[in-house]
């Protein structure tokens, strides 16, 4: 019996793994790829509610150009209701055209539609929606702790964040409900106290923020087994240390939809939730509910919903976060940022104190 | 039926061996061989070519006359039959792997020939990479047909270390996947659900491993394989574009084996050996994957390996195991049972997103029997459930989804050799399709899920089938096949009535129709008539026609860039007619140097009626009305195949170039359903350029050294042209279907095999030792990142979503396997 080891062919092994050189590396990577844009379609968001206003439809027009479209001025957008009756919107500025509040409340089982004329005198008209009679009652639910993320150099880093989540009861009575969920933050920030006694008062901003609006969070009630969702995770936001030294309110609303805005997000979900895997649908443009009337092939993108809304508020304060919050202004007298001095300077601030705040 | 067409033949068969002459005066015209004009003086050679150890009929074995410079490949049966005239001959009988027989005849009247091939010493070790025997490319009838023997594929650059009979395919011309990660293959234009992928005869439903990494095919167990590309021979149906028909070994009938193999991804083991010596033999064989490892690896040791694949890679998962059994047994000389089974499992979960777990149970028997000389017999029976699930494991609204399909089958292939220059094949086949309820349920107790249940379709489909390959002198070669197949729609189902003058949705049904288990609900059936044609140009050129028939009534219903392993399996329903094509090719091939260099330029067309396609957001799970989401498409494909193979020699390989397109056409009355307004565009797998080279080079020692190299379009995608906001969201408006393209797959795979002993162990018997090997493969050696697609996503703080390329396999993938044998 006789054991021998060819020693040239594992030399020879050695060598080939010596030579290889070998390195794994990325395989998700953004790359430049330019394509030939479609031009002139007519883009619409907006909607009505039920509450009193202002309602909202802001028109833009696709471009060969850039990838964004240009806001649309000099249209005549009217709102109808299932009664025939027709109100305006003002264009208060372009593109952004409103009905002010009070003007008219919106009513739940009541039908609705837009018609907008465009100045080249192309006329589009949504398909009616009618608000939903029942709706979910959300609770919310803020759970501070940390995530996982890769660093820049890949390596996972434990970064503090907050997790909104929502407990929603659905009415008994309502036998089937396509609901939506959104989230929406609101904290203050104070300016620093003024270095001489006669100056006014520092200023308390409050900043609004929409959460993640690529989030879409949607239910269809018929699949479910129980008329109340629990602890259902909608976002988890990064914790920026700026905007948590005082309280950060969220608002979590939750809107009763159409069956045909459900499913216009999910189709819009499925859309921007692509990635490249072979689990993909095959893209395509969401189709929304409004159509040239003189030319059925000639859909506008976007869509005008009308929807039920209810919201439900939590908040949280420093204490409650697991990392320390450091005042983001210095001590007065010694140099900081501008929003110390004015912080309507900061996006999306406003002096106007939320109800709810 | 099948007693009918074997009592037919039986009483051919039974007629004693007979002399032209004699026949010449047989008064039945439609046995008469002089309607041929042969030489008065010729007589019928023919015979079966078989596995010696293991009783396996040895499909594309030549048999080659040696004074006449003449040959001629055995059929999937083993079987081979010339008409030549009487006199003394040298044959030499080759097949890939085995030692080549030298045989002296001397023909005086038909004569029958059992050839049994012994396999090489060498095994593990040979360097023979040479596809068919020489010269079969120019002899044979079919076109567009390549002959693969397993050890052809052992020197060649292999995936993670496993020889792959689907990745293998890829390489040869007309063969094409969208790339890394998805399963399955295109063959000239066609879908992947229109190969009908064969495992001993049975149909396999997912032949891959870890969504299309690994085949299902374990290259301990496989023989070889054929694959129909461009005819497709009548007794094989059920699809539109190809065959893929592997055969798998049977155990050693006169001594045990272990043959084994250990990779960094995967590991397999096999066993054979006798149960009862000469007459009965075994074969286990089990095989897993630990690509898992591959996910754990990455998660560890990230910033080591300089990784940056998405954040959900590291937590995913994947993991399969497979088993072969096979026992057989010889009755006596002229038959042989053999009961095979194959099962599979398999698991991928991608983070906390989602998962796919699938499985397949396959057993099969079979029985193979020599009526008489000239007459042979294959019964075989098959029972098939393959079993998949997706599920997404996290929220409220985690769930389970599951679904699978089955079949049962049985069918009778007859083969004649009777005849002076002819060859008869007849039989039949029924398959009874038995799909399982899609089923949905809460993924843990915390789910609010509700479960459902939908009812799937079943249907059965019949087909017969008679084939004739008859020689006319020396030049003319004809293979007339015609095939008749029928489908049933069985009950139980509702069918839904559609109002004709809206778009088929939930709202345009106009009532509904109720069936009871075994009702007929539809039927459909057609004639497949199968023609091809060798015309010699001289002995070493020839050119070859066909024209196919095709129907298919399973349709893989899936709504994704490639299927995945949960897609629905569909059949043919009152509102999903079959999937027809005719299907055209004409290839002209020439070989130099004595058969060493061989060419060949293949063009090919198909047109297809009643493609599946899909509306734009199509709804495939839980449909009990999947017929709304659907669209009767048209498909057409065309191209030419260019290649070239050097057969021997210290270097070996082949070249190809493929120049094809693939377009489909879907256009409703309704234009909201039409797909790009109901002009034709490309699919998903349109690649008009594809460059494979592939070669071998000896090291001498039976070590090699091999590379391969691809370069092909880059398929097309569906990309952003604009986006807005809604409510704060941007949504993307995406062009045409299809419209534009990805950029070009290029990728270089270097191999060695050192296939002499690294270990060598002797026992005290000199002539028993144990033989081993290794194969070490840089698969992607220039580490190109082939995008597999393209996508968008905002990167932080962007308010518009950017394209980002996904590279499944964007690196260098190394792998080692050491392979055993005693």
């Amino acid at each position: 019996m006789r054991y021998c080891l060819n020693i040239h062919k594992l030399t020879l092994i050695a060598l080939i793994f010596m030579l290889a050189g070998v390195s794994l590396s990325g395989c998700v990577d953004e790359i430049d790829f330019d394509i030939d844009r479609e031009g002139r379609k007519l883009v619409v968001s907006g909607g009505i509610y039920d509450h009193d206003g202002p309602f909202t439809v802001e028109l833009a027009m696709t471009n060969e150009v850039i990838t964004v479209p240009l806001p649309l001025s000099g249209a005549n957008v009217t709102l109808i209701n299932n009664s025939g009756n027709r109100f305006s919107y003002l264009e208060m500025e372009p593109g952004f055209y409103s009905i002010p509040a009070g003007t008219l409340e919106g009513r739940r089982g009541h039908t609705y539609h837009i018609e907008i004329e465009l100045p080249d005198g192309r006329v589009y008209r949504s398909i009616p929606e009618t608000i939903p009679v029942f709706n979910g009652e959300p609770e919310t639910i803020l759970d501070p702790g940390f995530i996982q993320e890769p660093s820049a150099s890949g390596k996972l880093m434990d970064v503090p964040a907050i997790t909104i989540s929502a407990n929603t009861r659905v009415p008994e009575q309502a036998e089937s409900l396509f609901l939506k969920w959104d989230v929406k933050s609101v904290y203050s920030f104070i300016e620093n106290e003024p270095v001489s006694p006669l100056a006014p008062p520092p200023n308390i901003c409050y900043i609004t923020r929409k959460t993640d609006t690529q989030a879409i969070n949607i239910i269809r009630t018929d699949e479910l087994s129980s008329n109340i969702i629990v602890n259902q995770k909608l976002v988890t936001k990064r914790i920026i240390r700026d905007q948590y030294y005082i309280r950060h309110v969220f608002e979590v609303t939750v809107s009763s939809i159409s069956e045909q805005r459900y499913l216009y997000w999910k189709n819009v979900n499925e859309m921007i939730n692509q990635t490249g895997t072979i689990f993909d649908a095959p893209p395509a443009t969401v189709k929304g509910n409004i159509v040239n009337i003189n030319d059925e092939n000639d859909f506008a993108l976007g869509y005008f919903e009308a929807a039920a809304r209810n919201s439900s508020y939590n908040f949280v304060t420093r204490a409650d976060l697991p990392v320390f919050i450091p005042n983001p202004c210095p001590p007065p007298g010694r140099p900081g940022p501008d929003e110390c001095d004015n912080c309507l300077l900061i996006d999306d601030s406003s002096l106007e104190r939320p109800d709810f705040f | 039926m099948f007693s009918l067409l074997s009592l037919i033949f039986t009483i051919i068969a039974l007629q004693p061996d007979i002399s032209v002459q004699e026949l010449r005066a047989n008064s039945q015209p439609a046995s008469d061989p002089i309607t041929f004009n042969e030489p008065i003086d010729n007589v019928r050679l023919s015979g079966r070519v078989t596995d010696a150890r293991t009783g396996n009929p040895l499909q594309g074995a030549t048999i080659y006359i040696v004074e006449l410079r003449r040959g001629i490949p055995t059929d999937s049966d083993g079987f081979f039959t010339l008409s030549l005239p009487t006199g003394d001959y040298t044959l030499r009988i080759q097949f890939l792997g085995m030692q080549t027989r030298v045989e002296e005849v001397s023909l005086t009247g038909n004569t029958w020939l059992d050839l049994e091939l012994t396999e090489r010493d060498t095994d593990l070790g040979e360097i023979v990479v040479e596809g068919m025997g020489f010269g079969d490319n120019i002899r044979g009838a079919v076109t567009g047909v390549e002959v693969v023997s397993i050890s052809d594929l052992t020197q060649l650059p292999q995936f993670m270390g496993e020889i792959d009979i689907v990745q293998s395919l890829t390489a040869l011309p007309g063969v094409q996947t969208i790339g890394e990660g998805a399963s399955g293959f295109n063959v000239r234009g066609g879908r992947e659900d229109q190969n009908l992928v064969l495992m001993d005869g049975a149909p396999i439903f997912n032949s891959s491993h870890v969504l299309g990494l690994f085949s299902v095919f374990n290259p301990d167990v496989t023989a070889g394989y054929a694959l129909y590309k461009g005819h497709m021979p009548e007794r094989f149906g059920g699809r539109l574009s190809s065959v893929l028909d592997v055969s798998m070994r049977s155990g050693s009938m006169d001594e045990f084996k272990v043959i084994g193999g250990v990779g960094l991804y995967s590991a397999r083991l096999m066993i054979e050996g006798p149960i009862i010596n000469g007459s009965t033999s075994f074969l286990l064989s089990g095989r897993g994957a630990a690509s898992g490892i591959i996910f754990a690896i990455a998660g560890r040791d990230r910033d080591m390996m300089r990784i940056s694949l998405p954040a959900d890679v590291y937590g995913s998962s994947a993991r399969y195991y497979d088993t072969n059994a096979n026992i057989t047994h010889r009755l006596n000389n002229n038959n042989t049972l053999s009961l095979s089974y194959y099962g599979s499992s398999d698991f991928f979960r991608l983070d906390r997103d989602f998962g796919y777990s699938w499985g397949n149970q396959v057993g099969s028997f079979k029985w193979s029997s020599s009526i008489s000389d000239n007459l042979f017999s294959e019964f075989s029976a098959a029972k098939n459930q393959y079993k998949s699930s997706f599920f997404t494991p996290d929220g409220p609204d985690a769930f389970l989804l599951d679904t699978g399909i089955g079949y049962e089958r049985l069918g009778e292939h007859l083969f004649y050799t009777g005849l002076v220059n002819m060859t008869l094949t007849a039989g039949g086949e029924w398959t009874r399709y038995k799909s399982d309820a899609e089923s949905l349920s809460a993924y843990h107790n915390n789910s609010v899920i509700a479960p459902e249940r939908v009812e799937k379709d079943s249907g059965q489909e019949f087909a017969i089938y008679i084939g004739n390959e008859i020689e006319l002198g020396s030049s003319l070669l004809f293979s007339l096949g015609l095939r008749y197949s029928h489908y049933d729609q069985l009950g139980p189902g509702t069918v839904f009535d559609y109002a004709e003058n809206q778009p088929r949705s939930a709202g345009s049904v106009t009532g509904s129709t109720e069936y009871s288990f075994g009702d007929r609900i539809i039927s459909y059936s057609g004639f497949e008539p199968r023609l091809s044609s060798r015309i010699s140009l001289s002995e070493n050129s020839s050119v070859k026609l066909s024209y196919n028939r095709t129907r298919q009534y399973i349709h893989q219903i899936s709504n994704s860039t490639s299927p995945t392993p949960a897609d629905i399996w569909q059949v043919s329903t009152q509102h999903l007619p079959p999937q027809r094509s005719h299907n055209y090719s004409f290839g002209y091939f020439r070989n130099f140097g004595n058969g060493e260099w061989e060419t060949s330029i293949d063009l090919y067309y198909r047109d297809v009626d009643d493609l599946v396609e899909y509306i734009d957001f199509a709804d495939l799970f839980l449909n009990n009305q999947i017929e709304t989401d659907l669209i009767s498409a048209q498909g057409q494909a065309y191209g030419s195949e260019f290649n070239v193979r050097k057969k021997s020699g210290r270097w070996t390989g082949w070249l190809s170039y493929t120049l094809g397109r693939t377009f489909v056409k879907a256009e409703s009355d309704f234009p909201e359903r039409s797909i790009n307004r109901g002009d034709w565009f490309p699919s998903n797998y349109d690649q008009p350029h594809n460059f494979n080279l592939t070669a071998v080079r000896s090291l001498g020692e039976n070590s090699a050294f091999s590379f391969n190299f691809i370069w092909r379009s880059g398929r097309p995608i569906t990309a952003i042209s604009s986006n807005y906001l809604d409510s704060g969201t941007t949504v993307p408006v995406f062009s045409d279907r299809n419209r534009e393209r990805i950029p070009d797959y290029i990728r270089l795979d270097v191999s060695f095999t050192i296939a002499d002993n690294i270990w060598k162990y002797r026992v005290p018997d000199p002539n028993r030792r144990i033989s081993d090997s290794a194969n070490i493969t840089f698969y992607n050696i220039l580490g190109r990142r082939n995008a597999f697609s393209m996508f968008y996503k905002r990167a932080p703080g962007a308010s518009i979503p950017s394209p980002n390329r996904l590279s499944v396999l964007g690196a260098v993938i190394p792998s080692f396997t050491y392979n055993f044998k005693f």
